[in-house]
């Protein structure tokens, strides 16, 4: 088999893995679970794995209800479908 | 003007395009076929019997589509005059490996971008400016790739960028060949040009729903069963099925 399909089998699996055992993820504008990861920090870097097969979602911090020094939380959200008019025909 | 312009573009062998066109004539019963070829010219040589047409451009040839952003520019280009003799109303635009289950697939997505009020209707359209949404991210490592739309954008808000499936999507003529005549100076994969680029000209792109499970850009089918399976589910085509054309007794009986 090509290493290719190995990478290939290989990525799928854990997807699949993640998918059944990650942490969910909800659509903060819908509610909805929108995926399972698995999140960790990587090079100082947040790394949120298993967001393959997703909506598109936009990460941003959420106002918290009382003040912390301590704590800051990210949240997910996608766009609205896309609904534009045509604006050729005014 | 009416009818359908279908534009079905492929690099297989010669055998192997002579049985999509095939299938699709017999399937569809509907529309003027032209195939935009992009495999060896010597095969291109052996195509008969159907409006054909060869791209010769190595950015529609690559090896890794999203990697190397492919484009169909040159198709486009390509389909220009024989769209305008045509003189087709309509166009849908599909890959080789969406294969069609529904006698009256067309006039279906005709209704529906009828239906929708739009000008172009495809699979799987998301907005993903500022998302995660892989191919939106590996434009931003050159992020002035994507800041090209707003030199041509009508629209108040020209920083949204949508994604939508190269394969399947149906099309007013006029938005279609608007869409072909514009250049993009920087390097911009096929999902995310064509639906920003009819988007930001003010022509309304939607979303073709409910057949999502049937149009995978990771996996493949490759048996009878399951292609049987999925028309049994209510799939209109399906996506992907490389090898359908090369394995005709695939397609025996259904």
């Amino acid at each position: 088999m090509k290493s290719s399909k190995i990478k290939k089998l290989l990525s799928d699996l854990f997807q699949k893995w993640v998918s059944r055992f990650g942490r969910q993820i909800i659509d903060e504008r819908t509610g909805q679970e929108v995926a399972r990861v698995v999140v960790r920090v990587r090079k100082g870097r947040i790394e949120v794995v298993g967001l393959r097969d997703s909506r598109p979602l936009v990460a941003r911090f959420v106002p918290p209800a009382e003040a912390s020094y301590t704590r800051a939380s990210i949240a997910f959200e996608s766009h609205e479908e896309p609904d534009f008019p045509n604006e050729r025909n005014r | 003007m009416s009818g359908i312009a279908n534009i079905l573009i492929s690099h297989q062998r010669a055998d192997a395009v002579s049985r999509m066109v095939e299938w699709w004539r017999e399937l569809t019963n509907v529309g003027t076929i032209l195939v935009a070829y992009g495999g060896s010219r010597e095969e291109f040589e052996k195509l008969s019997g159907f409006d054909k047409v060869y791209v010769d451009d190595d950015r529609l040839r690559v090896a890794d589509a999203q990697r190397e952003r492919q484009s169909y520019e040159s198709v486009f280009r390509a389909a220009e005059q024989w769209l305008e003799a045509s003189g087709c109303a309509f166009v849908h635009l599909t890959e080789f490996d969406e294969l069609p289950l529904v006698y009256d697939l067309l006039e279906r997505k005709r209704v529906l971008l009828e239906e929708m009020e739009a000008d172009v209707i495809g699979y799987n359209l998301r907005r993903v400016d500022g998302t995660h949404h892989a191919h939106y991210q590996w434009h931003m490592s050159t992020p002035s790739c994507l800041s090209d739309f707003r030199d041509f954008s009508v629209r108040k808000d020209s920083g949204i960028i949508l994604s939508m499936y190269g394969f399947g999507s149906f099309w007013r003529t006029k938005c279609f060949r608007e869409v072909g005549s514009v250049h993009l100076p920087q390097d911009v994969y096929l999902e995310i040009a064509i639906p920003s680029v009819a988007h930001h000209l003010g022509f309304r792109v939607k979303s073709i729903d409910g057949q999502g499970s049937f149009m995978s850009p990771f996996r493949e089918f490759s048996t009878r069963r399951e292609i049987a399976a999925a028309r049994n589910a209510g799939a209109w085509s399906l996506h992907s099925v490389k090898i359908a054309w090369r394995k005709p007794e695939l397609l025996e009986g259904l």
